[in-house]
C-alpha cells in the first residue's frame, strides 16, 4: 500500500479527475489517496472551486441578448470517463451503458431539484440556456465525481441565481471548503453523469434526411470515415483538392442569366435539395454589380430574372467571399470558397422579423449623416430579439456549389 | 471533399458550439461568426478529417490568429461605434444591462490576461471538449492538458478577483 507522502497528486491530475478525464486506474489510486490525505482532499475542494468559478467567468463573457445560443443537446453528454484512445468518429463507442443503480436514482433526484431550480431562475431571469446547463452539470459533477469528500451537491449556481459573477465565485469558493466537511457517501464513488437527453436530434433527423437525398454521397461518406487518419493536415493551410471533382457531380448545365454586370455566379444545391435564400430558390445567380460600387450584387432566378434580393460581400481570408443578404424579412448569409472553376459554400437562410431601419440599403446614399446612420445601425443591430436570433441559428446550412457564369443574353 | 451530407451534419453539431467558443474568444459576434463559416468552407475542402470536434477548433484558433491584425482593427471600429452610439444615446440603458456588461467587461478582461493556449484550453474545454481533443487541437501532450487547465482556471481566478478589488477601490 502506498504512503500518503509519496503519492500527493499535482493540481493537473486533480483537475483531470474532477473533469472525469483520468483513467480508471489513475482514479482509483487518486481516490484511495484522498481517503487518507485531508490535505489533497482540501486541495480537491479548491481544485472545485477553481472550475466552478471559472466555468462562471467564461459564461459572464456571453452576450446576454446572444445567450439564447443553446448549447447542442449532444453536448450535455460528456464522452465516457475512460478516456479513448483513439478518437473516431463513431459516437456509440463513446457511450457506456447507462444502468441504473441506487445511488444514480439518487443522481437523478438532485438533478430534478437542480433542474427545477434552475428553471425557476429561468423564469425570473430568462438569460442564458447555458447557464442552466451550467446548474445542472455542478450539481452533477462533483457529486459524482467526489465521493469522499462531498455530499450530493447541488452546486451554487441554482442557489446564487442573483448574484453577480464576482459574487457566485465568492460563493464557489466558499462552497468548495464547505463541501470538504461534509459526510462520506461512498455509494457514489463510481457513479458517473447520467444522461440528461434522450430525445432524437436534429442532427439525427438532418443525416437522415441527407442520406435519403443522396446514397451516393453517403457511400464516398463511409469510404472517408473508414479512411486512415489524417494526420493533423487540418491546420488552417487545408488543401483544396477535389472541390472541383465533388461539386461538378452536382451540377447542372449553367443557365443564361439576363443582366450586363461584369461578373455573374450560379449558385445550386451540392445535394439537390430545395432550399431558398430569402425568397428565391435554388438555383439563382449572384449578379455582382459593377467594380466601381461598392461590394454588393443583385440576386436573379435561375431564369434571369430580377428579385428583391441584393446582398453585399466582403472578401475573407484566402480568396473567399462572404454575401450578407439585404432583403426585409430575412437574414441570409453565404460563404464562398477559393476561387476555381466551381467554388463550394454553405448557404443559410431565415425569415426574421427586422425592423425597417435594420436593413442597410445598398445603393442610393441619404441625406443622413453617415455617423448617424450608422450608430443607428448598430443600435437596431443589438435590439435584435433573441427569440429572431435563436430562430435564425436554428437554420440549417445549405451546403451549395458556386459556378462562374456569363451575364447578360 | 467531405461529402456534402457529412458537412451538414457537422454544421448542425459544431456550428452552435463553435461559434460561442469564438465569441468568447474574441468578444466580436459578427467575426465569430466570419470564422466559423470560414472553418466550415476549410472542412469541406478536407478529404476526410479526423477527430472533428479537434479539427473544427484547431482550425477555428488558427484562423483567429492569421487574422489577428484584422480582428485588431475590428475591435477598434467597434469601439469607436459604441463611443458614437453612446454619444449619440438618448435615454441610458436600464441599470441591469450596466452591470451585467460591466461584469462581462470583466470577465473579458481577465480572460486576456491568460496566456494564449492557457486561454484556448480552457474555452474549449467549457464547450465540452475531452483532454484528448484539447490535446489534439492545440499540439500538446494529452498528460499536461490538466496542468493546463489548472493553471489556467487557477489565474483566470486570480485576475477576475484582482481585476475586481481594483475596481472596488476606485470610486464609482
Amino acid at each position: 500500500m502506498m504512503s500518503e507522502r509519496d503519492a500527493h497528486p499535482d493540481e493537473g491530475t486533480i483537475h483531470a479527475w474532477l473533469d472525469r478525464q483520468l483513467d480508471d486506474t489513475s482514479a482509483a489510486t487518486l481516490e484511495a489517496h484522498l481517503q487518507r490525505c485531508d490535505e489533497c482532499a482540501e486541495r480537491v475542494a479548491e481544485a472545485r472551486g477553481l472550475i466552478a468559478g471559472a466555468s462562471r467567468i467564461v459564461a459572464s463573457l456571453d452576450d446576454p441578448s446572444h445567450a439564447a445560443v443553446p448549447r447542442d443537446p449532444l453536448q450535455l453528454e460528456q464522452p465516457a470517463p475512460a478516456p479513448p484512445r483513439v478518437l473516431t468518429l463513431s459516437h456509440a463507442a463513446r457511450f457506456p451503458a447507462f444502468r441504473i443503480t441506487p445511488a444514480r436514482s439518487a443522481i437523478a433526484a438532485v438533478l430534478v431539484v437542480a433542474v427545477g431550480l434552475a428553471i425557476l431562475h429561468e423564469h425570473e431571469h430568462p438569460t442564458s440556456e447555458l447557464a442552466r446547463e451550467k446548474a445542472i452539470e455542478s450539481a452533477a459533477a462533483p457529486s459524482a465525481a467526489v465521493p469522499m469528500t462531498g455530499a450530493p451537491a447541488i452546486a451554487p449556481a441554482p442557489t446564487t441565481v442573483d448574484t453577480t459573477a464576482g459574487e457566485r465565485v465568492a460563493t464557489a469558493r466558499t462552497f468548495a471548503k464547505a463541501q470538504r466537511e461534509t459526510t462520506v457517501n461512498a455509494d457514489l464513488a463510481r457513479t458517473r453523469r447520467l444522461p440528461t437527453s434522450a430525445a432524437a436530434s436534429p442532427l439525427q433527423q438532418t443525416i437522415a434526411a441527407s442520406k435519403a437525398a443522396d446514397s451516393e454521397v453517403d457511400a464516398r461518406h463511409n469510404e472517408a470515415v473508414n479512411a486512415p487518419l489524417l494526420a493533423r493536415s487540418g491546420t488552417a493551410a487545408g488543401a483544396a483538392a477535389g472541390v472541383a471533382a465533388g461539386a461538378a457531380r452536382a451540377a447542372a448545365p449553367a443557365a443564361a442569366s439576363t443582366v450586363e454586370a461584369p461578373q455573374c455566379y450560379r449558385v445550386e444545391s451540392a445535394t439537390g435539395a430545395e432550399a431558398s435564400w430569402g425568397d428565391v430558390a435554388l438555383p439563382f445567380v449572384l449578379a455582382l454589380d459593377a467594380p466601381a460600387t461598392r461590394n454588393s450584387a443583385r440576386v436573379l432566378t435561375a431564369d434571369g430574372k430580377e428579385s428583391d434580393v441584393r446582398a453585399v460581400f466582403e472578401h475573407r481570408a484566402g480568396d473567399s467571399l462572404l454575401f450578407t443578404m439585404r432583403r426585409i424579412g430575412y437574414t441570409g448569409t453565404l460563404a464562398v470558397g477559393e476561387p476555381g472553376d466551381v467554388r463550394a459554400g454553405v448557404m443559410r437562410s431565415a425569415p426574421s422579423a427586422l425592423a425597417l431601419d435594420q436593413v442597410v440599403v445598398t445603393a442610393a446614399p441619404t441625406a443622413e449623416p453617415r455617423r448617424a446612420m450608422r450608430a443607428k445601425a448598430s443600435a437596431a443591430a443589438s435590439r435584435e430579439d433573441s427569440a429572431a436570433a435563436a430562430q435564425r441559428r436554428a437554420t440549417p446550412a445549405v451546403p451549395v456549389v458556386v459556378r462562374k457564369v456569363p451575364c447578360g443574353r | 471533399m467531405v461529402p456534402p451530407d457529412r458537412l451538414t451534419a457537422l454544421f448542425a453539431q459544431y456550428h452552435v458550439p463553435l461559434v460561442r467558443f469564438l465569441t468568447r474568444r474574441l468578444g466580436d459576434r459578427d467575426a465569430a461568426e466570419e470564422i466559423a463559416q470560414e472553418t466550415f468552407v476549410r472542412a469541406m475542402k478536407q478529404e476526410t478529417i479526423s477527430s472533428e470536434r479537434s479539427w473544427l477548433f484547431a482550425v477555428a484558433s488558427n484562423l483567429v490568429r492569421d487574422e489577428g491584425r484584422r480582428a485588431q482593427r475590428r475591435q477598434r471600429r467597434l469601439e469607436l461605434l459604441r463611443e458614437q452610439e453612446q454619444a449619440d444615446a438618448v435615454t441610458e440603458p436600464p441599470p441591469t444591462s450596466m452591470e451585467r456588461a460591466a461584469e462581462r467587461d470583466l470577465a473579458r478582461r481577465a480572460i486576456e490576461m491568460l496566456g494564449e493556449r492557457d486561454r484556448e484550453a480552457l474555452l474549449m474545454r467549457e464547450e465540452g471538449l475531452d483532454y484528448e481533443e484539447i490535446a489534439r487541437a492545440l499540439d500538446l501532450s494529452p498528460g499536461s492538458v490538466g496542468t493546463t487547465l489548472s493553471r489556467a482556471r487557477r489565474r483566470l481566478m486570480e485576475a477576475y478577483e484582482s481585476l475586481q478589488a481594483e475596481q472596488d477601490v476606485r470610486p464609482a
